[in-house]
Formats: C-alpha cells, sequence, structure tokens
C-alpha cells in the first residue's frame, strides 16, 4: 500500500518539475500494475509473516552510510536545482532537441520525437527488455493448465460475480470503456501532449487488470485469449523492428525514418507513430500477460480447499448485493 | 555556499541508501525486491531533479515560451521506468517459484534448505 | 466580479484543506476499520468536490474545467467503490463494526485464513489435486 502512495507522491514531484511524460508514466506503472503484482505475490507466498526480531546488519548500516557519506561529498559540486548554466542544458544536444526537433519533425512535444526517432535504438532495446520480462514471466510461472484444449476445469468454485457484487460489476463495466479509450488517445495523442507508447499500453493493462479484479480469471480469458496475447507480445516488436527493416530496404540505415516516404518532415512523423504502435501493443500485451500469469497462478495455489471455503463464507456472508 | 540549491540531492541520497540498506539486509525476499524498486525510484528523481529549470515550462512547443526544461533526461527516465516495472515483475516471479520450491521466502531459511540438499 | 470569484475559490480551497487534514486524523485516530473507512471517504467526496471546485472558478469556461469535472467524476465513481470492496470483503471475513453484533447482520463469527497450499510445488500442474 505504502508503496503505491510512494509511486503517487513521486508521480506528483515528476509533475511538478515539468516532467509530464515522465508522471503519467509513473503513476500508471508505479502506482497500479506494480502495487498489483506486489499484492498478489504476497497473497500467493502467505499473508502472515512471523515475528522475528530485525536483524542489525552492521556491516549493511556501515556500507549504506559511507556510501552515502561519499556520494553527499560528491554532490558538492553538483550545479544547483533549476540552475539554467548547467552543463547539462549547456550541451549543444540540449540546444538541438530543445529548439530544432519542433521544426525538423512537426511534432510539439519534444519527447516523443526524442524517443523514437533520436534516440530510437534506445527505445528498440526496451521494447525487446519488456518482451523479455514478458518471455520470461511466462517461462517462470506459464499459464493454466488445459485439458483437451479446454481451461481447467474449475472444482468447488462458484462464480459469484453474476448474482452478488452487484456495484462492482456496474461500476466496472461503466468504467472500463472510458479507460481503453483513454488508452488510446494517449496513444495517438502523444505527437501534442503527454503520452506515446508507453503509457497507453500500462493503461490498457490497467484496464484489462480491472475486468480481472473483478470478473476473475476464467471469464477474462474467453474475453482475451491468452493465446492472442503472446502473438501481440511479438507482434509489437516486430511492427518496429520491420520498420527499421523497411528502412535499411530502401536504402537508408536501420530506423532513418527518412526514407520512408519522399517528403522528409512527413517521413519522420509516419515513422514515429509506427514505432509507437509498436512500443504500445507489446508493453500492454506484455503487462496484460504478466497480469494473467500472476493471477491464474494465485488461483491454482489457492486450490480447491480455499475457494470452496471462500464460496462457503460468501454464501453466508454479507446479503447485500 | 548556497546549500539549499543541493536538497534535491540530499533526498536522492536519503531514498538511494535506505533502498540499498534495505537489500542488503532484508531477510524476506518481497522486501529486498521492495528495496530495489526504492532505489531505482530514487535514481529517477535524481535524474529528474536534474533536468529542471527554473522557470521552464514544460518541453512541449508551444508560442511563446522560450525557456523549457531538458527534454533528454525525460527520455532516459521513461526507458527505465517500465524497465524497473519489467524487472520488478521478473523478480516477483522468481519469488512465485522459490515460494513453490523450498516453501519460504526467507533467505535465511532458502539457504539453509540449499546447503542441505 | 473576478474579485468575487477569487474569494469564492480561495474559501473553496481552504475548505477543501481543511476537510482533508480531518479526514486524515480522523482515518488514523477513528477506533474501528469501517469508521477509519467513512473518514478516509471524506477526503474522495467532499474535499475534492471543494478543491476541484476552488479549481473551476479560477479557470473559468474552458477545456480545462470540462477535465476538473471529469476528474470529479471519476474520483467519485472510482474512491467510492473502493471502499465498497473493502467494507464488503471486511464483513466476509468477520470483521463487524464495533458494537454490531455479528449475527444480526448474518456476518460470520471469527476470522479464518487457510493459508495456501504449500503442497503444490509447481505452478504449471494445475490445481491441487487433494484436499
Amino acid at each position: 500500500m505504502l508503496f503505491g502512495m510512494y509511486s503517487l507522491v513521486s508521480a506528483s514531484f515528476f509533475v511538478v518539475v515539468d516532467a509530464a511524460d515522465v508522471a503519467m508514466t509513473e503513476a500508471a506503472v508505479g502506482a497500479g500494475v506494480s502495487t498489483i503484482l506486489m499484492l498478489s505475490t504476497l497473497a500467493a507466498t502467505g499473508y502472515t509473516v512471523r515475528k522475528r526480531p530485525p536483524r542489525r546488519e552492521l556491516l549493511a548500516i556501515v556500507v549504506a552510510i559511507a556510501v552515502g557519506g561519499a556520494l553527499l561529498y560528491g554532490t558538492l559540486d553538483m550545479p544547483r536545482f533549476g540552475a539554467p548554466n548547467a552543463p547539462l542544458h549547456q550541451h549543444p544536444v540540449a540546444h538541438h532537441y530543445i529548439q530544432v526537433s519542433p521544426k525538423e519533425t512537426g511534432i510539439p512535444n519534444m519527447v516523443t520525437p526524442l524517443l523514437a526517432s533520436y534516440r530510437g535504438y534506445d527505445t528498440f532495446g526496451e521494447v525487446l527488455v519488456v518482451f523479455t520480462a514478458g518471455i520470461g514471466v511466462l517461462a517462470l510461472i506459464g499459464r493454466r493448465p488445459r485439458e483437451n484444449g479446454e481451461l481447467a476445469p474449475e472444482d468447488g468454485f462458484v462464480d459469484h460475480t453474476a448474482t452478488r457484487h452487484r456495484v462492482l460489476r456496474v461500476v466496472a463495466k461503466t468504467l472500463i470503456p472510458p479507460i481503453l479509450l483513454y488508452a488510446w488517445y494517449i496513444q495517438a495523442h502523444g505527437d501534442y501532449g503527454p503520452g506515446g507508447g508507453f503509457q497507453a499500453g500500462v493503461v490498457l493493462a490497467a484496464g484489462m487488470m480491472l475486468y480481472l479484479l473483478i470478473f476473475g480469471v476464467d471469464r477474462t480469458e474467453k474475453l482475451v485469449r491468452p493465446r492472442t496475447l503472446e502473438c501481440l507480445i511479438a507482434l509489437g516488436v516486430l511492427v518496429y523492428g520491420g520498420v527499421g527493416l523497411v528502412n535499411m530496404a530502401q536504402g537508408g540505415n536501420f530506423l532513418d525514418y527518412r526514407t520512408l516516404v519522399h517528403d522528409e518532415k512527413h517521413a519522420i512523423h509516419y515513422g514515429i507513430l509506427a514505432v509507437e504502435l509498436g512500443v504500445g501493443i507489446t508493453v500492454a500485451a506484455v503487462m496484460t500477460t504478466i497480469l494473467f500469469t500472476f493471477a491464474g497462478h494465485l488461483r491454482n495455489l489457492l486450490g480447491t480447499a480455499y475457494m470452496a471455503n471462500l464460496s462457503r463464507r460468501s454464501n453466508q456472508g454479507a446479503q447485500s448485493a | 555556499m548556497d546549500l539549499i540549491g543541493l536538497f534535491n540531492y540530499w533526498v536522492f541520497i536519503v531514498l538511494m541508501m535506505s533502498g540499498f540498506y534495505l537489500l542488503l539486509s532484508a531477510r524476506n525476499l518481497v522486501k529486498k525486491i521492495i528495496g530495489v524498486n526504492l532505489f531505482q525510484t530514487s535514481v529517477f528523481v535524481f535524474y529528474i531533479s536534474t533536468a529542471n529549470v527554473t522557470g521552464g515550462a514544460v518541453p512541449i512547443h508551444d508560442e511563446g515560451i522560450e525557456v523549457y526544461s531538458n527534454p533528454l533526461p525525460h527520455v532516459l527516465i521513461l526507458t527505465a521506468i517500465v524497465v524497473g516495472v519489467a524487472s520488478t515483475a521478473l523478480g516477483l516471479s522468481l519469488i512465485l517459484r522459490i515460494k513453490a520450491e523450498y516453501g519460504t521466502i526467507e533467505e535465511d531459511e532458502v539457504d539453509a534448505q540449499d546447503v542441505l540438499s | 466580479m473576478s474579485q468575487a470569484i477569487d474569494v469564492l475559490s480561495w474559501i473553496l480551497l481552504v475548505t477543501g484543506g481543511v476537510a482533508s487534514v480531518v479526514a486524515g486524523i480522523g482515518a488514523l485516530r477513528m477506533p474501528d476499520l469501517f469508521s477509519r473507512m467513512h473518514a478516509a471517504s471524506i477526503l474522495d467526496t467532499f474535499a475534492a468536490a471543494a478543491v476541484l471546485s476552488g479549481l473551476l472558478l479560477q479557470a473559468g469556461l474552458s477545456i480545462v474545467a470540462f477535465k476538473l469535472f471529469l476528474v470529479f467524476v471519476f474520483l467519485a465513481f472510482t474512491t467510492s467503490t473502493a471502499a465498497h470492496a473493502l467494507a464488503k470483503s471486511a464483513l466476509t471475513y468477520g470483521q463487524v463494526p464495533e458494537g454490531v453484533d455479528p449475527k444480526s447482520i448474518g456476518a460470520t463469527e471469527e476470522r479464518e485464513y487457510v493459508e495456501p497450499a504449500s503442497e503444490l510445488a509447481d505452478p504449471r500442474e494445475g490445481p491441487a489435486a487433494k484436499v
């Protein structure tokens, strides 16, 4: 819980120092996806942490304080907060990004062409990292096993969502379409305001997660098949790399968008849109897959007994819908 | 010496060292992951605070605004945030597997089982 | 006229701030889960409405005002639902408000927690066969 609050406070800090894109990403990722992952891990590994005397690691404290002191000494020479004459702002690259890139690419938001075009290789690497994380989670935990191609049977678990939890159901059904629309808005509007592929992917995953939390793993798997998601994970990376390969095929360098169409400015714009789409697809698919695997694992682990217990107790529990 | 202008670096150092200490000394593996995350977010705060220009605006081009905050660290940190959540997800799934294999997620119990087997 | 709008938005913002502090103190000091939840939910509804109305008056009639209004709508939806879900699960696990007899509202008496099945070694094996 504190974790989510901490992410939200850092996102607010980012807004205050005029870092709008970063604030949006941090809010979506930290306060949304990360918190849910932590909570499901804690649920799957047992709530009760035995009270043990906290261990005083003297060496760790000494090392931490020593490193902290060294860093503190190192920062005495650093430029003051917000100083306009810091070396970071004097470098010609910063001037190019701020002054020239809106004219050269025609995109007002300076972060988007920087992310997708000037530093496109870094973003490609990052999409690959996200892809690898998705594959890693799938390899470690895997999906729920299927018998004869069907989903594993749910013994003892009665899905109460259709009859109880009316408030939650209605609110979820009301909120999820605007969330998905907002994700698409962020994706498409990344040129003119804060936004872009990552934020859009994470917000879309958050919408799917809301559905997952309220309606359960089975109905969500009927809605979006995990096999489709796995294909989408790869599709995003393929789109990104594909744009680079098209550039090479047309005689330019890898990810040099100017060779896409004849007009250079438009070509860069199209290239950026295409790669942001690839990024958004991969990030959305990976986040959703990770949430699916965590939820499926939780369901498998808790097993029949817990579910039966829960059904019995919610049968005799509060009656209001 | 205008030390108050260094405040953002002190915040970053305190956060980073808290995460570092948590990483080194926590027994529960989930707490270690939280320490790693604390460490990572402190680095984000550091970079973004260095990108700020007093009196600057959000780096979105608009008529009549001359001074903008530096967008380059924003881009680096965007990448870093997403990579951070990806590595957190991988770390947490490793913890789930450790729990399934060893039955516990306290570091010393896992170590003891490793030695015996 | 703009003076009046400024004064009004000041009043609203300060009221929102005071309500937030009161809600925070209440969320910490109340004796029971349900009263704490009620105190915290003052934040989402009353304090949010006051602060956002103050900002709305400052923004005038523009796209920003519409966005602020949407923020309030979504905030009211989501936080109220979160409080509802929390209260519901608390009742399912047998926590009742102070002074309420558990049997009278049908909640169970004790709070059991079933430890997750640790016999399931490989998560890819599927739901626990035993139990």
